[in-house]
């Protein structure tokens, strides 16, 4: 996963709420409700930045009340999962 | 002749036995409504008992008794509308709507979750009350469906104002011998205004089952998921649910409400809408 460089699927129907995302998948006919630290970075995924890159990024944002790196690891592990996400080398 | 407004539609009933006219008022509503009517619908009940329906001059059904008259003709109107406003791309909520000073609210909560004793509390205690049951949303605004609020037993009981005159409220019986009464906050003295605009403040319901009330705040993710869930799968796509939830509470100010005594539930749900 390191060295992995993870983009949104095509076809995603991003909704934007004031303290997250509502993303619906149509291919699988799944919502996924993403609240603050889950939208930040999922929005950090746009196949430029590899994890590391996602973690220095969502320290940056959410400073003091960042997530660990596991967290952001499990994360994109689970939007993976769900098929939402992808990644490059 | 029962005539009322449904939204985008007028609807028409006429009848040759005139005591159905007292079996149709629970079906005819008098709230002052948004939408002006795009067409009409037209019902002819011919006979005496038994008793023939017809939709638009075409046959559509024969009944024995009056409640089975009502049965027919509600089901085929509310059917009628929500494939109108579908194919407009309203998505329906089981929710109700009401107005405190200039914040709107909306009530999320599946059937059984005391949504309607909770917004006849609302109307008694003089709040702009437009609607307790199903909500129909559309580019960031709501509209209540205009219904007579369907009163069942377990509402009375906790409800005075209703005990008194409730006998005299059109009342309809269930397949299992529930009596449920329509009450037209008109006929009984309130304003009924619906509106179609933004909402300020959701609640989501939640059953106590003879706790205490409580109320906390959530996520404007959990109060769009709530909505989606409550949403109605034959009016709309998975995707136009979320949008559409999306569009009308991603700014809203979220609130989980937990139900206890129906005044404490009542008093806290308009303290938070009231800021």
């Amino acid at each position: 996963m390191p060295n992995h460089r993870p983009f949104a699927v095509d076809g995603l129907d991003v909704n934007e709420v004031s303290d997250g995302l509502i993303v619906y998948y149509p291919a699988r006919d799944r919502v996924h409700y993403l609240n603050n630290t889950a939208a930040a970075i999922f929005t950090l995924c746009d196949g430029t930045r590899d994890v590391k890159a996602i973690v220095d990024a969502v320290g940056t944002v959410f400073g003091a009340e960042a997530p660990l790196r596991a967290q952001v690891e499990a994360c994109l592990g689970d939007l993976e999962e769900e098929g939402v996400l992808r990644s490059g080398g | 002749m029962i005539d009322f407004q449904l939204l985008a539609y007028k609807v028409e009933v006429s009848v040759e036995d005139e005591r159905l006219d007292a079996v149709l008022a629970y079906l005819a509503n008098s709230a002052d409504q948004p939408l002006v009517p795009r067409a009409v619908m037209r019902y002819a009940v011919v006979g005496g008992g038994p008793y023939a329906i017809y939709e638009e001059g075409d046959y559509l059904a024969a009944v024995e008794h009056p409640d089975d008259v009502l049965y027919v003709i509600y089901a085929r109107c509310h059917a009628r509308l929500l494939d109108y406003l579908s194919l407009g791309q309203w998505v329906a909520l089981h929710a109700g709507v009401v107005s405190i000073g200039d914040r709107r609210a909306l009530v999320i909560g599946a059937r059984g979750t005391g949504k309607t004793t909770l917004m006849l509390r609302l109307l008694f205690d003089r709040y702009a009350v437009e609607g307790d049951e199903l909500v129909f949303t559309r580019a960031g605004k709501a509209v209540s469906l205009p219904r007579n609020f369907h009163v069942k037993p377990g509402a009375v009981k906790l409800l005075p104002e209703l005990a008194d005159g409730r006998v005299s409220l059109p009342m309809t019986s269930t397949s299992d011998g529930v009596i449920i009464t329509a009450f037209n906050p008109v006929a009984q003295g309130f304003s009924w205004n619906l509106q179609c605009r933004p909402i300020d403040v959701a609640f989501v319901l939640r059953a106590n089952h003879g706790g205490m009330a409580s109320c906390r705040a959530i996520s404007s993710v959990d109060i769009v998921a709530a909505a989606v869930a409550n949403s109605l799968p034959m009016t709309a796509t998975s995707r136009e649910a979320v949008r559409a939830c999306s569009a009308l509470l991603g700014e809203a100010e979220g609130h989980e409400l937990t139900v206890g005594a129906v005044s404490a539930t009542a008093d806290l749900l308009a303290a938070r809408v009231a800021g």
